[in-house]
């Protein structure tokens, strides 16, 4: 049964990667954030220098890290880095809200899991509005285990396609990873947009 | 006032919802010489672009982002297709997929973001090119040289709401302030052209600033009582003018013709 196990995952796992490659370098985040990069070049060369660093450190992550697993601290660092490349370029638009639990910072996770979902908050959430939106990232220790919800308000706007081949990415390489013991729940209101996943401590 | 050496430079629309992006814009545009070009107006979504579009007389070139909230891009270029004289469109998106869209759009050329400053000046050129050609031409001089005590100023033509004859001079009104203007209601009506229209004896607006026409209680003259009269309210700062009887018909047509 193992083994059966065993084939069934390896090419589960390498179409897993490829998408979820896909899914986390979308060509017009690296586009728009040279973009960025450039317009500061001149106006304020200290704020294009630090663009620039979260970008190399988002592709660091992205192209170069072979690791199966990262903690919730990591993928949480390298969230806040992408989110700060889009509050540079959406202002005011974007409104983010962090509620942190230390005791949740060791759970382990499949790397690059939080980022294609707070990028889908964005996308979906503060792009399609004029008057942006609010993307929030709670989490907390309940019953034993690591709770990690990512919330976006949903505009005028009805979601776009796109979003649900990133949640069935995310889903699945969760679930590959800490089997049925992985929670997931996705849950569309009118008013807001909600991820939350739970994983044993 | 006197016709003024910007007056063949390129007069350029930004539409894109972020603004670092109209930023860098803007650099790109002043570092090229070969054609100029000067910014007349910025918006972050299609209905801003459309309302500024109605108050600039002359725009030649819509650079514009694909991706906007609301209305993508695309819809405005449908839109202003429609238009007698439209402007040229150029698309600017980090999408390269929306390419073959754009020429379907009869979009004049298609950049992809971040965009080479070779790559702009290639694309301004095909603008002047289609303007020789017959397209619109701004020959006009742009700007109004206003008096504010004893300060000579410079006030982009594009930027008046109305002119207003007062007793002893010409006030110009934009969407900020009042100036002082030393030219005749009818020099700068013939001088110009059709972007304005004559409301009164005493008042010339932009036609794109006609916001509505309804009978109000106004004093048509300074020294006047009070009297009921048919009056045009001006955009956007929201003022009423009175509009003479004589004028009644052509105000209406106008404000029709803007799909009032």
């Amino acid at each position: 049964w193992l083994q059966m196990r065993a084939d069934k995952l390896a090419p589960a796992q390498s179409a897993a990667r490829l998408a979820e490659l896909q899914s986390r370098i979308r060509p017009h985040f690296l586009f728009n954030t040279l973009n960025t990069a450039l317009s500061l070049v001149r106006a304020d060369p200290v704020r294009a220098e630090r663009v620039l660093e979260d970008l190399a450190e988002l592709f660091r992550h992205a192209l170069d890290d072979v690791r199966e697993t990262v903690t919730l601290a990591e993928e949480i660092d390298l969230a806040q880095r992408y989110l700060a490349i889009e509050q540079t370029r959406f202002g005011t638009r974007l409104r983010l809200s962090w509620q942190l639990d230390p005791a949740a910072t060791a759970a382990r996770l499949p790397p690059l899991l939080l980022q294609p979902l707070v990028e889908n908050a964005v996308r979906h959430g503060v792009e399609p509005n004029a008057d942006g939106g609010t993307v929030r990232i709670h989490t907390e220790v309940r019953m034993g285990m690591a709770w990690l919800t990512v919330t976006n308000s949903t505009g005028a706007a009805a979601s776009t396609p796109g979003h649900g081949m990133a949640l069935q990415n995310v889903r699945e390489r969760l679930h590959l990873m800490h089997d049925v013991a992985a929670r997931f729940e996705v849950r569309s209101q009118p008013q807001q947009f909600r991820v939350r996943l739970g994983v044993p401590l | 006032m006197s016709a003024d050496a910007g007056g063949s430079a390129l007069r350029v629309l930004l539409v894109d919802d972020e603004a670092l992006a109209c930023l860098r814009m803007r650099h790109l545009l002043a570092d090229c010489l070969d054609p100029a070009s000067i910014v007349v107006g910025e918006a972050g979504d299609v209905a801003s672009a459309l309302a500024q579009l109605a108050l600039l007389t002359t725009v030649d070139l819509v650079l514009l982002d694909v991706a906007l909230p609301g209305l993508d891009g695309t819809r405005l270029a449908v839109e202003l297709a429609r238009h007698d004289h439209p402007p040229a469109v150029i698309f600017v998106t980090a999408h390269a997929q929306h390419a073959v869209e754009a020429f379907e759009l009869n979009a004049l050329d298609y950049l992809t973001k971040p965009v080479r400053a070779e790559r702009l000046q290639a694309a301004l050129r095909k603008v002047v090119q289609r303007r020789g050609a017959g397209g619109p031409v701004s020959s006009e001089p742009p700007m109004l040289r206003v008096s504010d005590r004893g300060r000579i100023q410079r006030v982009p033509v594009s930027d008046a709401l109305y002119f207003k004859a007062e007793l002893k001079y010409v006030t110009l009104r934009t969407a900020r302030h009042s100036h002082v203007l030393d030219e005749s209601l009818s020099d700068l009506e013939q001088r110009l052209g059709p972007g304005f229209i004559r409301v009164h004896r005493n008042a010339l607006v932009a036609r794109g600033a006609l916001r509505a026409l309804e009978r109000r209680v106004m004093t048509a003259e300074a020294g006047e009582a009070p009297a009921e009269t048919w009056a045009v309210q001006v955009a956007p700062v929201d003022e009423w003018l009175v509009v003479s009887r004589r004028q009644v018909a052509a105000v209406r047509q106008a404000l029709e013709a803007l799909g009032a």
